[in-house]
């Protein structure tokens, strides 16, 4: 426990510090993982809390960025009145894909949110109004009554003020009443029914509440990086995601700013060996769920996760296909 | 009309290859219920073990076109079968119970696989050997070549052999029984493992077939070939329903005609888009395939 | 008159009526034709052999499954059919033959779930902890022990419910049925694989949750309970009503003990 309190005060002390004492580039690299942190923490409500596996998580982190990039761009709008545009666009987006796939097998599940994120990368390549393959560019900064939000350590702190309310939403939802909901749908659906929980719309919140975290960071995201484009929004990115969920330790909220940190830090450190990062990020997911499925930061909800699953398996295993 | 028969034959030859790898998705997911995402990438690494095995044959000055292809087909299906072998004993078969992380243990796979052909290989597109060119039976104006007439007739040998391998052979029973129940074929005394390795090897050996064709067909392959064209086969399958053999047949070689039909009428750019909605309405609405079983749920 | 024109078995004042119910799985037939009436306040236990359809029948009234024909009401609502967590909203509440706890959560949090559909916070509240959360978690948390300190597991509060007894864990899946606030409460078998011990005190808490104004209605194998404890018994075999009665007249009863026993010819 005592080296978990450390670790913890460090991240504080190093989150603090950075802008007040680190270089343009290292508060860059600490903003960016913030923009993972954020991430992190919306995919870890749908498949951390809600079990249900996400394989085309960038789509909602792309219909966020988008939003505020195209509505900032195109029709002057301030960057404040985008949020809730795209908070919107990303929770609806969230039921049109939620809705339909919820009763489904949780592997079909997972095929069907990679077709769903593959739709909205091409869609965005395609579309003129997105900008085709070039993206959106000349995103403006933000401001604060006329003080423009420029600088890294300006870009850093909005960064955090969106991180920590996204921490806090995530917090919170996980001694909430819906949190539990989820767990117990989780751990027993049909049980979770008797106890007079209807699943399918706690799954849908999942996917909702998951899609408007992703939609914040990419809000922020746009705006941080003043251009976008589609690549950002890949299959790979999703991959990326969930790596830092699974790094991290399913349903674990330090866990998730571990994954994060790790997850932007180690590429960054590794520059020169950039070719090999991809083949390594494959070899490391394959280890990470040999050796140590729980993650780095296991939390009991992640526990739980596995079993549940592992005990699903099990009795579907009696039955006939 | 003359447009929509060509292609029809464009389409059976691409159905083939989707066929031929929805087969490797199908088996798999049959007997352990899991998605292999890596497959379509089994497939990449065939097509590039072909390309390796020319150069080879080349080099030891055996010219004959047909010759090498057919050493070519049968070295990089074993490799690529025992590849495949491989893969389970490593990334699948401790995981077998815990479905999430066998999930994300196959996206590893496919990404080592991916990237592995990226840093062996090259990052750009390497070209095949133009070893056929396009002549082929006179049918009128349809221009069709032998290269696609071998295409699709020894497809439709393998797939027949596999059928009887599956449903006349002891082995092939043992994989059947494993697919309804695993813990009673195990009690009958099937050595569980070794049918499971054994589909592996199968799949693998078949997507390797598709992938050194692939090259022959479009004369050049990439790293990622097999990414998309492993979602698609994977569509195929689920198309015919997945677990059923002639269904991913069946899949495939109407997902190739459906495509082929569609690049007439749908600019190309959205034909991706195109196969991934299919995918979706067909999970949504009819999620068992036109052959497929009932799948059951857990309640 | 319009008491004459109701269903013969939905009679005035029944809790739950189960009206010519019968359920089909393809060619086999579960349950074929089975009406009965639970009145207020009493305890109705269904017995019969292996198979003969019980369980199924407490699927079809709390909606985890849809009866091929027939109709379920209570309190003189039509129910059939009705999601199963809609159906614990109206009030009826039940356990599983196999316990379904939730393993890995607290004995608390087990109780607590069971709450769900009494407390309201949306997903806002959730998200900020909203006055409205904090109020019901707190109610939540004191309702709980309530419940828990009422079935006797007061003390394991803490634990995971997987950590405890086999028998507490029955205790426990009652205690979560319970916090829905049923006025209805099916248990399905919940004496099996109990020792002496802990039957005792099943039937002891099943009398107490009857006098606090529940009507119970269980399936058991277990002749001592259900004897010791049921005002009326129904009897089925082979998805069919045979007996319905006093548990003296269940006793006498030749087409029970032939059900129980096989005809003698049969041997």
């Amino acid at each position: 426990m005592a080296y978990r309190v450390a670790l913890i005060v460090a991240v504080v002390l190093v989150a603090v510090g950075l802008p007040l004492f680190g270089t343009p580039y290292l508060i860059d690299v600490g903003t960016l993982v913030l923009v993972y942190v954020m991430l992190g923490l919306g995919l870890n409500v749908v498949v951390g809390y809600a079990g249900l596996l996400d394989l085309g998580y960038a789509a909602f982190f792309a219909i966020g960025a988008y939003t505020t990039a195209l509505l900032m761009v195109r029709y002057h709008v301030a960057f404040w009145l985008t949020l809730p545009a795209a908070t919107f666009f990303t929770a609806l987006s969230g039921v049109v894909i939620g809705t339909p796939t919820l009763r489904m097998r949780s592997d079909y599940l997972a095929i069907v949110t990679l077709g769903f994120g593959e739709i909205v990368r091409i869609a965005a390549t395609n579309f003129t109004f997105t900008g085709g393959p070039e993206g959106v560019y000349g995103i403006p900064h933000p401001t604060i009554g006329g003080f423009v939000l420029r600088s890294p350590q300006a870009m850093y702190s909005l960064g955090m003020a969106f991180a920590l309310l996204v921490l806090v939403g995530g917090y919170n939802l996980a001694r909430s009443r819906l949190g539990r909901a989820w767990l117990a749908i989780r751990e027993d659906e049909a049980a979770a029914q008797a106890a007079g929980i209807y699943p399918v719309y706690y799954k849908l919140m999942a996917y909702v509440l998951g899609a408007i975290f992703a939609g914040a960071a990419g809000s922020f995201f746009a705006v941080k990086l003043t251009a976008i484009n589609p690549s950002s929004f890949t299959f790979i990115q999703s991959v990326t995601i969930l790596m830092v969920i699974i790094l991290g330790g399913m349903g674990s909220l330090p866990g998730v700013i571990l994954g994060a940190a790790v997850i932007v830090i180690l590429p960054e450190g590794l520059r020169e060996f950039d070719k090999y990062r991809m083949f390594t990020f494959g070899i490391g997911l394959i280890v990470l769920m040999l050796l140590r499925p729980q993650g780095l930061w296991p939390s009991r909800i992640g526990q739980i996760v596995r079993r549940a699953v592992a005990v699903s398996e099990a009795s579907a295993a009696g039955r006939p296909p | 009309m003359q447009i929509a028969l060509q292609q029809l034959v464009n389409g059976l030859t691409v159905g083939a290859f989707y066929a031929l790898i929805a087969l490797g998705y199908t088996m798999v997911y049959g007997i352990i219920r899991l998605i292999n995402f890596a497959h379509g990438d089994i497939y990449a690494v065939g097509a590039f073990l072909g390309l390796s095995l020319y150069g080879l044959l080349t080099f030891l000055h055996i010219d004959n076109p047909v010759l090498t292809t057919l050493l070519a087909l049968v070295i990089s299906m074993g490799c690529t079968g025992l590849l495949g072998v491989l893969l389970y004993r490593v990334a699948y078969r401790p995981l077998l119970h815990a479905r999430l992380s066998i999930l994300i243990s196959a996206i590893g796979g496919s990404l080592a696989l991916e990237y592995g052909l990226f840093l062996i290989y090259s990052p750009s597109f390497l070209v095949y050997p133009h070893l056929f060119g396009r002549a082929g039976p006179s049918l009128g104006s349809i221009q069709i070549s032998w290269l696609q007439v071998f295409i699709f007739v020894s497809s439709i040998m393998l797939m027949t052999a596999l059928y009887l391998l599956v449903h006349r052979t002891k082995i092939g029973m043992a994989m059947r029984a494993l697919a309804i129940n695993q813990d009673a074929a195990r009690l009958m005394g099937i050595d569980v493992n070794r049918v499971i390795a054994l589909t592996f090897f199968l799949g693998s050996a078949l997507a390797a077939f598709a992938g050194v064709l692939t090259g022959l067909y479009y004369s050049q392959i990439s790293f990622l070939m097999g990414f998309l064209l492993g979602l698609k086969a994977f569509t195929a399958a689920v198309l015919g329903g997945i677990g059923n053999i002639p269904g991913a047949v069946l899949g495939g070689f109407l997902l190739g005609v459906m495509e082929g039909l569609a690049a007439g009428y749908f600019s190309s750019r959205w034909k991706d888009v195109v196969a991934f909605a299919i995918l979706i309405i067909i999970l949504v609405v009819r999620p068992r395939g036109l052959l497929g079983e009932r799948v059951v749920e857990r309640m | 008159m319009t008491a004459a024109s109701a269903a013969p078995t939905v009679q005035t004042g029944a809790v739950l009526g189960v009206d010519r119910l019968t359920m089909r799985f393809g060619g086999l037939i579960a349950v074929s034709d089975v009406s009965f009436a639970v009145r207020p306040r009493e305890i109705l236990s269904i017995i019969g052999p292996n198979g003969a359809g019980k369980t199924t029948v407490f699927n079809c009234i709390t909606g985890f499954l849809r009866p091929t024909t027939g109709r379920i009401t209570f309190e003189g609502a039509d129910i059939t059919g009705l999601r199963p967590d809609l159906v614990v909203k109206r009030g009826i509440a039940r356990t599983f033959q196999m316990i379904r706890l939730f393993p890995d959560l607290g004995v608390d949090e087990n109780v607590m779930i069971g709450l769900h559909g009494r407390t309201r916070a949306g997903t806002l509240d959730s998200l900020l902890h909203t006055p409205l959360h904090r109020r019901e978690e707190a109610w939540a948390h004191g309702e709980t022990y309530r419940w828990l300190t009422f079935v006797g597991l007061e003390a394991c509060a803490h634990l995971r419910a997987r950590e405890l007894a086999y028998g507490n864990q029955r205790r426990l899946e009652i205690a979560r049925a319970l916090a829905t606030a049923p006025r209805l409460l099916i248990l399905d078998e919940p004496a099996s694989g109990m020792n002496p011990a802990e039957k005792a005190g099943l039937v002891q808490l099943v009398s107490r949750i009857r006098d606090s104004g529940i009507t119970v209605l269980f399936i058991e194998h277990d002749m001592s309970v259900v004897m010791g404890i049921s005002d009326r018994i129904i009897v089925l075999d082979y998805g069919v009503q045979i007996a319905e009665g006093v548990p003296e007249e269940i006793q006498r009863n030749p087409r029970v003990i032939e059900a129980y026993l096989g005809r003698e010819d049969e041997g």
